[in-house]
């Protein structure tokens, strides 16, 4: 463990506070059995091995948790950079929310384009292709950068291998996850699945989700969603996430069907 | 969303002195569902079959093939089982060494009558590890009473004992010693047999006794409290000697343990008290000298859930491990046998550098040193970036492909389907491929891999850390 590892060997005001990682973050005087800790700690990114001062955390515990509520509080409030879509080599739209306030107090409206954003998807991407593909930014901007450079390339090679076509990819700002059913309406894909940042932890603040549906559109239902949560480096690794993601949306080109009726192996 | 599966899996254990067979059901459990990957583990063991304890049968002072394989087919048929219905399972020759010549002929034939995926393994630290978790040493140590405490379990046999140490639920350290109840061995009053490391012992005390000689209970009762007192060095509870040194047929145990626990037949022995030759050996006075000894003048050892059949429960209750359940296969063969682990150091983006020569170099050797494909295995690395895990795919493509043959790839992180899938990529749809993670394989190991269990992905695979060179 490195750090300031059983109080006391650095200057906490030193440190990078949130820069260790939760499994190597200890704060406890003269453990008795420090192995065993260290173990416990390798099982769990729950708080444990925080010691105490009376009945309160210590200090650097107390900052620590404030930290990671503020890293997770502030994810949901961030943009995605203006220049994100670009680095992904895709063009950026909007939803009908006009900020991020209103992103976050009318989620009807983060599954809605207006008729001139509309038109430019009909415009720009491939129309029925089998599956369509997009990002958005969700409860969680920061997620976006953090993963689909390694997602969605690994999909997009593992289907296009399989000889299934995938649509023109877009980042959506201001995104809800029912953005799939305005989206599946637009383009036809036979498979819709959107890569969104996920609601943030005291965990990790860049998890990311895939939602993802056959035949999706207006009339689908809730449980017609195959979904794979907390993909990040912390989590499950983007890129195996991604190889599942595969397997997923070739079971449902097979299979016709996905949600509650589809059968993965 | 649980989703409840059984395996039934078969423990054979071919001793020195007695054989026994036994059947358990494992109850593995697939958890997750919406949102989560599902994950598949073993949750329940339940023994359905217990043989009676056999005396291994000898032919020239070697196991008899024929007999054994005898008895595997008695006790299959009362157990109601035959060879296709066992999933899993471990076959394992133990004790005195000299009985081993022939232990990988014995072996082969038994797993062939056992069933199609019955891993077949031996060698004294995996038996001191089989027999600490058969007799329920190592869940012990999960106890919050014995929390960072190192128990030992020792399994005392016909020919050895086998010392395995355990803290926290893992297996810490292991020897093994010659030392068993069946050393000396007697017929109708006389002495029939000395193994050869005993009478080396005997001759440095002084001690004169030869086949054909008659044994009194006395001189039964010192030579035994000479073994223990080897036992009680070995276990740090006094000063190593010489004595200690002739004895042990590995190495010593790194520390002295807290905490005893006693498996074996010679277990049996300590508590209860049999007429003095009853078994025409040494072993109930071995148990009775343990009695008497320092491990029990100390207050340190603890009574074992399981004796006599800790290391058949071991062999056929702790030899399996799942994978995780997101893998890869294209176009393999179930089950894989005994395949052989080359070890790759890839644990930091920085191993990528050396990645794909370290896998040509470790590959080549291994299979050549065993003169058959191996396993390219490898641990550490977190989460790979996609460029990563291409470059990683292009080095394995590269320089571990061979045409025709099988490409097996273990990971202990996960990321096994990812990499597999860009490896499809490289090596087209006939290529045959497997990569699978979740697993913890180091250099040295050999693997027996079965096929996925119904209704998850992960496979069933057992790693053995030493087989017969």
């Amino acid at each position: 463990m490195k750090g300031f590892t059983f109080s006391g060997q650095s200057d906490p005001l030193d440190c990078n506070i949130t820069g260790i990682p939760m499994h190597e973050f200890v704060q406890t005087d003269s453990p008795a059995h420090p192995e065993i800790l260290k173990e416990l700690k390798a099982a769990t990114p729950a708080r444990i091995g925080s010691g105490h001062a009376g009945a309160r955390y210590n200090t650097l515990w107390s900052l620590r948790f404030q930290a990671d509520q503020y890293a997770a509080a502030a994810a949901v409030s961030l943009e995605c950079p203006s220049d994100a879509a670009e680095k992904l080599g895709m063009f950026e739209i909007q939803t009908r929310c006009r900020d991020k306030y209103e992103m976050l107090t009318r989620p009807d409206l983060g599954r809605l384009f207006d008729g001139e954003t509309q038109k430019l998807i009909s415009e720009k991407c491939l129309h029925g292709p089998d599956v369509q593909i997009f990002v958005g930014d969700g409860l969680c901007p920061p997620s976006v950068m953090a993963n689909v450079p390694d997602m969605l390339p690994a999909i997009r090679a593992a289907l296009e291998y399989e000889g299934i076509s995938v649509g023109t990819p877009f980042l959506v700002r201001y995104c809800r996850v029912n953005t799939v059913r305005t989206v599946a309406e637009l383009l036809r894909p036979k498979v819709t699945a959107v890569l969104i940042g996920e609601r943030p932890g005291l965990l990790t603040a860049k998890s990311m989700s895939a939602y993802i549906a056959y035949n999706a559109g207006y009339n689908m239902s809730e449980s017609d969603y195959n979904v794979v949560s907390n993909i990040s480096s912390d989590g499950m690794p983007p890129i195996e996430a991604a190889a599942y993601i595969t397997e997923i949306i070739m079971a449902m080109l097979e299979q016709k069907t996905s949600g509650y009726g589809l059968k993965l192996s | 969303m649980d989703k409840l599966r059984t395996l039934l899996s078969v423990g054979i254990d071919i001793g020195t002195t007695t054989t026994q067979i036994l059947f358990t059901r494992l109850t593995m459990e697939t958890s997750g569902g919406y949102g989560c990957v599902p994950k598949t583990e073993i949750t329940g063991k339940e023994i359905v079959y217990r043989s009676p304890i056999y005396f291994t049968p000898l032919k020239d002072d070697r196991i008899d093939g024929e007999g054994t394989a005898e008895i595997i087919r008695t006790e299959y048929a009362a157990a109601g089982f035959s060879p296709h219905d066992i999933d899993t399972g471990a076959v394992i020759i133990t004790g005195e060494s000299a009985r081993r010549r022939n232990a990988a002929s014995v072996i082969s034939a038994a797993a062939q009558l056992c069933g199609d995926f019955v891993a077949a393994a031996a060698g004294p630290d995996l038996e001191s590890c089989l027999a600490g978790k058969g007799s329920g040493c190592c869940e012990l140590t999960k106890k919050y009473e014995y929390i960072g405490k190192n128990i030992c379990n020792l399994d005392i046999g016909g020919g050895t004992s086998n010392l395995g140490v355990f803290c926290g639920g893992k297996d810490v350290s292991a020897a093994c010693l010659d030392i068993g109840g069946r050393l000396i061995r007697i017929s109708g009053g006389l002495v029939t047999y000395i193994a050869p490391k005993l009478s080396v012992l005997l001759k440095k005390h002084d001690i004169v006794l030869r086949p054909g000689d008659t044994l009194s209970g006395d001189m039964a009762g010192k030579i035994c409290a000479l073994l223990t007192r080897i036992l009680e060095a070995a276990c740090g509870l006094r000063e190593p000697d010489g004595d200690l040194a002739l004895m042990l047929c590995t190495k010593a145990l790194p520390a002295a343990p807290d905490f005893f626990t006693f498996s074996g037949g010679v277990a049996d022995c300590i508590s209860s008290g049999p007429a003095d030759f009853r078994y025409g050996d040494i072993g109930v006075y071995l148990g009775r000298a343990l009695r008497r000894s320092r491990f029990f003048e100390s207050g340190r050892v603890i009574a074992s859930a399981e004796t006599m059949r800790a290391t058949v429960i071991g062999a056929g209750s702790y030899t399996l491990n799942l994978s995780g359940n997101t893998i890869f296969k294209n176009n393999v063969s179930f089950p894989i046998k005994s395949l052989p682990a080359a070890y790759v150091s890839l644990e930091t983006p920085e191993d990528l550098e050396n990645f794909a020569l370290s896998c040509r170099d470790s590959l080549r050797k291994t299979r050549s040193l065993y003169s058959k494909n191996a396993a390219l295995a490898f641990g550490g690395f977190r989460s790979p970036t996609f460029a990563q895990c291409e470059q990683i795919a292009d080095a394995i493509a590269g320089n571990a492909y061979v045409k025709g043959e099988e490409l097996v790839v273990l990971i202990r992180e996960d990321w096994a389907k990812a990499l597999g899938q860009a490896l499809l990529r490289r090596l087209g749809k006939n290529a045959k491929l497997l990569c699978a993670d979740n697993l913890n394989v180091s250099a040295g190991d050999f693997v027996d891999i079965g096929a996925p269990v119904k209704g998850a992905n992960a496979i069933p695979v057992i790693i053995k850390t030493l087989v017969f060179g």
